[in-house]
């Protein structure tokens, strides 16, 4: 079954193993749970994430979390060398380009006007126990 | 004044001017604080302030599947500065959530010692449990293989061999520990590690404070831990309890049992503000020939104020006792502290 995770958040990948996850997989990646990418790269995560609505709304659907809570978790698991820190973008533009450059990057945007390639069009499959988008 | 040779080094080449290219971070943390000491044998209050530990935090990407991570830092004790580096490994992740480590690293024995490190700022309370002082072996230097976030309960495991808890590396230490994730912000696990001791004098380098009859018994022994960590850091209540079993064996003495029990119980009022109880229990038996007989609780309660993320403030009034016939009187006492922790990022 073939949806959108939500109207508000699009994912992006390049070079990345699949063209289409679940909704599970997508938070445990954009949670640092993976490190590496079946084809050798490394998994470097790309947010549009400052202080704004569109960030505190990511930040609820993916963490379940505030703003503040994300950064938080992202510094305890980048100081105990667990996991690399996401690359930070303050517009989609600059989201964009930064997901162009790494390979193995995955992105995740909220109301994204820009246009995406086809290239990085990630799509997220609702698997049948994933009753709710939480 | 003492300067470590390789942290001078650290600071020139983390300069931004001079390797402005590739994957290379710096960051740093570090705390400072204020103590107010009431000691009941002589009634009096003892007042400073001290600055903790200020650390430089270094990482670098060296290709898709190779990295470093260093932790150096610098501290005021005794009237010197001194510098010291808590972490230096290569990590290569060989496949998936599968990787090994080389150099020197924190001993995952339990779920502070893996997670916390040296960072104040990520500290549920102003210091780390007793057993740090008396029990744990903080750094090693070895061989690590970890795996991290895998299956369903994202369970983790560690398993290295490394020089002994004295430094020892003729009689390498072993440590195996696992954990499991079963839900958001919660963590559990446990680890074993043996370390066979050939004199017990030898200057360690690994622990905090370990190894106080070092000048009365330089036999030696072997070394067991056994722990156990419960750690839940939900948006409201957070949990943390680390249970520790020291088990020492000499030929003279024979095996001696030596637990302690570290309890933290926090709950978040808007996520800023964060009040908290913690209870820490260690206790030594008499035929411990590595710490001595020690029967020793800690009581205190806190409060945690998030400035930001990046700047927290932690006060905690604690209440120290030990058994009376235990050869430093001192350690009866009140203790009040403002801590300042922050993370350069």
């Amino acid at each position: 079954m073939r949806q959108n995770y939500s109207s508000r958040i699009r994912i992006c990948g390049n070079s990345i193993d699949e063209k289409s996850y679940t909704i599970s997989d997508i938070k445990s990646i954009l949670k640092g749970e993976k490190s590496l990418w079946k084809n050798g790269n490394r998994v470097i995560i790309v947010m549009r994430f400052n202080e704004d609505e569109k960030s505190q709304y990511l930040a609820k659907e993916i963490y379940n979390k505030s703003i503040q809570g994300v950064k938080k978790f992202w510094l305890g698991l980048v100081f105990s060398g667990r996991s690399s820190a996401p690359l930070f973008a303050d517009s989609n533009e600059e989201a964009l380009l930064m997901l162009a450059k790494y390979e193995g990057a995955i992105g995740v945007f909220v109301d994204c006007q820009e246009e995406i390639p086809a290239d990085f069009k990630v799509s997220i499959i609702k698997s049948e126990n994933e009753k709710s988008i939480r | 004044m003492k300067f470590n040779y390789l942290f001078l080094l650290t600071l020139i080449y983390s300069s931004t001017g001079l390797l402005a290219q590739g994957n290379f971070n710096v960051k740093g943390f570090g705390s400072m604080e204020h103590n107010l000491e009431y000691h009941q044998d002589v009634e009096e209050f003892d007042l400073a302030w001290q600055l903790g530990e200020q650390s430089l935090f270094v990482t670098g990407d060296m290709g898709n599947k190779f990295s470093f991570l260093g932790e150096f830092s610098l501290g005021y004790r005794g009237g010197d500065i001194h510098a010291n580096l808590h972490r230096a490994r290569i990590k290569c992740n060989y496949v998936g959530n599968h990787s090994l480590m080389i150099g020197q690293m924190h001993t995952p024995v339990n779920y502070w010692n893996d997670v916390y490190y040296h960072a104040r700022i990520f500290f549920p309370t102003t210091d780390r449990p007793l057993a740090f002082s008396y029990f744990i072996p903080v750094h090693s230097i070895g061989i690590r293989a970890q795996g991290q976030n895998l299956g369903k309960l994202n369970l983790g495991y560690d398993i290295q061999t490394t020089n002994s808890l004295t430094g020892d590396g003729n009689n390498p230490a072993v440590l195996g520990a696992f954990h499991i994730k079963p839900a958001d912000g919660m963590r559990i696990g446990a680890s074993y590690y043996y370390s066979y001791i050939a004199q017990n004098n030898t200057m360690q380098h690994m622990n905090h404070g370990s190894g106080m009859m070092g000048s009365m018994y330089a036999g030696s022994l072997d070394y067991q831990l056994i722990n156990f960590s419960f750690a839940r850091f939900e948006q409201k209540l957070e949990i943390l309890n680390e249970f520790t079993a020291a088990l020492s064996r000499t030929d003279s003495l024979g095996a001696a049992q030596n637990y302690s029990n570290y309890l933290y119980v926090g709950y978040n009022i808007k996520e800023l503000h964060t009040p908290y109880l913690l209870c820490d229990i260690l206790k030594s038996s008499n035929n411990d020939l590595r710490n001595g007989a020690i029967n020793k609780v800690k009581f205190g309660i806190g409060y945690k104020y998030q400035f930001t993320p990046l700047l927290n403030m932690k006060c905690q009034l604690e209440r120290y006792t030990a058994n009376p016939d235990w050869s430093n009187p001192a350690a009866n006492h009140y203790e009040f502290t403002i801590q300042l922790s922050y993370a350069i990022y």
